[in-house]
């Protein structure tokens, strides 16, 4: 599974997302009807855990939409 | 006025948007004289809230003219909205121009007044009553009615708190004296403003003159901590599911140089939460606030002096100037001893008229003679410190909202009627616990739909029979073993 594949899989678990939702217009933190700020940090922590890294402060309030966690993760190291 | 609006300087701000749109107190006070022409006394109102000023000038101007505001969340959705209107039939919706389209929509008619970017839509034209049915033309609310929250979050038929001024006025009057709020606070909104917690911040800090920060962007979005930066916020409140998240995202690690105080209520925080939030405060020279509070007593009922945060881990407190509490056994008498639990009893200026179910029960007066029983069980130390024990009746807390279980369990028997259901759990953790394998996976996201909460805090539980004893009761120890 490439690293797209693993954060794809679980931004569609924690969000109830589907495929054709997986992209920066639908997926908008406070739009998307899930993503709340509880959810939100349960992504965080299923990012984290996944992938190894650690969120620092600016980074979890960075990670608004789809585009951003993966933004991050290769700031944080994590190959796409 | 209320909370004497007329006497601030007219030229300070109340109310700064994120998005630079500045309310000063002089125009808070016009405020209720340009709707005037638009509302008419003792009808009723829905206030669709979000953090912004609008909300707020909607709010007083309506309460300024003896129309009764009902404060719901803008975002709650059509169901819920229909479901409030059906009950309620009210005669004016204060709303967010944002969501001019669906209401208009929904209501075939256009907004008659616009101001800080929210609308007027009125539900019943005074000319022509064919709309408005016999009931409601007889219908006079009580005229001591000033102001209506929903209880526990959203769950099942919508359930109202009744409040009057005295209440509002006496609860923010006390709030302001013992966190000692001046006209330099500037709070920053964290909180819901329908939510009874989020509104007495509000109030509070409007009855000090202070600037009150407003932004829709929550504590995990960079847009709050920007606002909170540039403008030099002072305080915040949370629920306990608030400071854990802060926490988690790392921010006690250091200073917030503009924050003087944090308050917390809305739940039971942790012991260890409080001692390490306490520590922050200590170390950087501010002060942390534990409370309690409730719907029914307008806000809040008790707060734990900060310089007792860490002697005093898990007490929420004592009574608030003008209020008393005490404990009361089975028969509803008083116990003195120290370290005995019973059902916490609280007797101030602040406790609520009484629910509303219907529009007839707005009618209705006084029933509570200022004395609530708050349904949680307490005990109190030698020095006259309250501890929270558990909660008399089904409720628990879903991220600092109050739900029923009894009505989580009466919303899944509509869906599964034949199924056999029971919900447990504890504070952020509801159990559906059922016989039916299908329902165990199905049902915890339906519930948390339905309540417009975060799926995580559901989980579904196959048994094989739900455990009873022999007159037939659920034996809830035996079925929660799990937990």
């Amino acid at each position: 599974m490439t690293n797209l594949e693993k954060y794809n899989n679980i931004l569609k678990r924690d969000l109830k997302a589907t495929d054709d939702e997986l992209n920066d217009e639908t997926l908008v933190y406070n739009r998307y009807p899930r993503w709340d700020s509880v959810t939100h940090m349960d992504m965080v922590s299923d990012l984290e855990e996944n992938f190894g890294v650690e969120f620092d402060t600016l980074d979890i309030t960075g990670f608004s939409k789809y585009s951003l966690g993966i933004e991050i993760l290769k700031k944080l190291g994590v190959q796409f | 006025m209320i909370f004497s609006l007329e006497k601030k300087n007219p030229d300070r701000t109340a109310l700064l948007s994120d998005t630079g749109l500045v309310v000063t107190y002089g125009e808070l006070c016009r405020f209720p004289e340009e709707m005037k022409c638009y509302v008419k006394e003792r009808k009723l109102a829905f206030c669709l809230c979000e953090n912004s000023p609008g909300a707020v000038a909607g709010y007083i101007g309506f309460i300024e003219n003896k129309t009764v505001p009902l404060m719901l969340d803008a975002e709650s959705g059509e169901i819920q909205l229909k479901s409030f209107l059906n009950t309620y039939r009210p005669d004016y919706i204060w709303a967010p121009l944002s969501k001019e389209q669906e209401i208009t929509a929904l209501l075939m008619s256009a907004p008659v007044f616009n101001a800080c970017e929210y609308g007027l839509w009125k539900l019943n034209d005074d000319d022509c009553d064919s709309k408005e049915n016999d009931e409601d033309k007889t219908c006079k609310l009580h005229p001591d009615l000033t102001l209506l929250l929903a209880t526990s979050g959203s769950t099942g038929s919508p359930k109202l708190v009744k409040l009057t001024k005295k209440n509002v006025e006496s609860n923010a009057e006390a709030i302001r004296e013992y966190l000692h709020i001046d006209e330099n606070e500037r709070p920053i909104t964290s909180l819901p403003l329908q939510y009874t917690y989020g509104l007495s911040i509000v109030n509070s800090h409007l009855l000090a003159s202070a600037k009150i920060l407003m932004t829709k962007s929550s504590y995990v979005q960079s847009g709050f901590w920007e606002f909170l930066e540039k403008e030099k916020a002072t305080s915040f409140g949370g629920v306990p599911y608030t400071y854990q998240i802060l926490k988690k995202m790392r921010i006690f690690r250091k200073d917030i140089p503009s924050i003087r105080y944090l308050t917390q209520a809305g739940g039971k925080l942790s012991k260890e939460l409080q001692e390490e939030i306490g520590l922050w405060a200590e170390k950087f020279g501010k002060k942390f606030y534990v409370m309690y509070g409730q719907t029914e007593a307008t806000a809040r009922m008790a707060y734990l002096p900060a310089e007792k945060c860490l002697e005093k881990l898990g007490s929420m407190g004592i009574a608030i100037p003008g209020g008393r509490f005490y404990i009361a056994d089975e028969k509803g008498s008083e116990i003195n001893g120290a370290d005995t639990a019973g059902e916490l009893i609280y007797e101030g200026p602040n406790v609520f008229m009484g629910y509303a179910q219907t529009k007839t029960d707005l009618q209705t007066g006084d029933e509570n003679n200022g004395r609530l029983l708050t349904g949680d069980l307490a005990k109190r130390d030698e020095d006259g410190f309250y501890y929270i024990v558990g909660r008399k009746k089904r409720f628990i807390k879903m991220y600092g909202i109050r739900v029923s279980l009894d009505q989580c369990e009466n919303i899944l028997k509509e869906i599964y009627p034949e199924a056999e259901i029971i919900c447990g759990g504890t504070d952020d953790n509801i159990r559906i616990y059922t016989t039916d394998k299908e329902i165990s996976l199905s049902s915890p996201e339906k519930l948390a739909d339905i309540l417009k909460m975060s799926l995580k805090g559901f989980s579904g539980v196959y048994v094989e029979k739900i455990p009873r004893n022999s007159a037939g009761k659920i034996m809830y120890k035996e079925l929660m073993k799990d937990m």
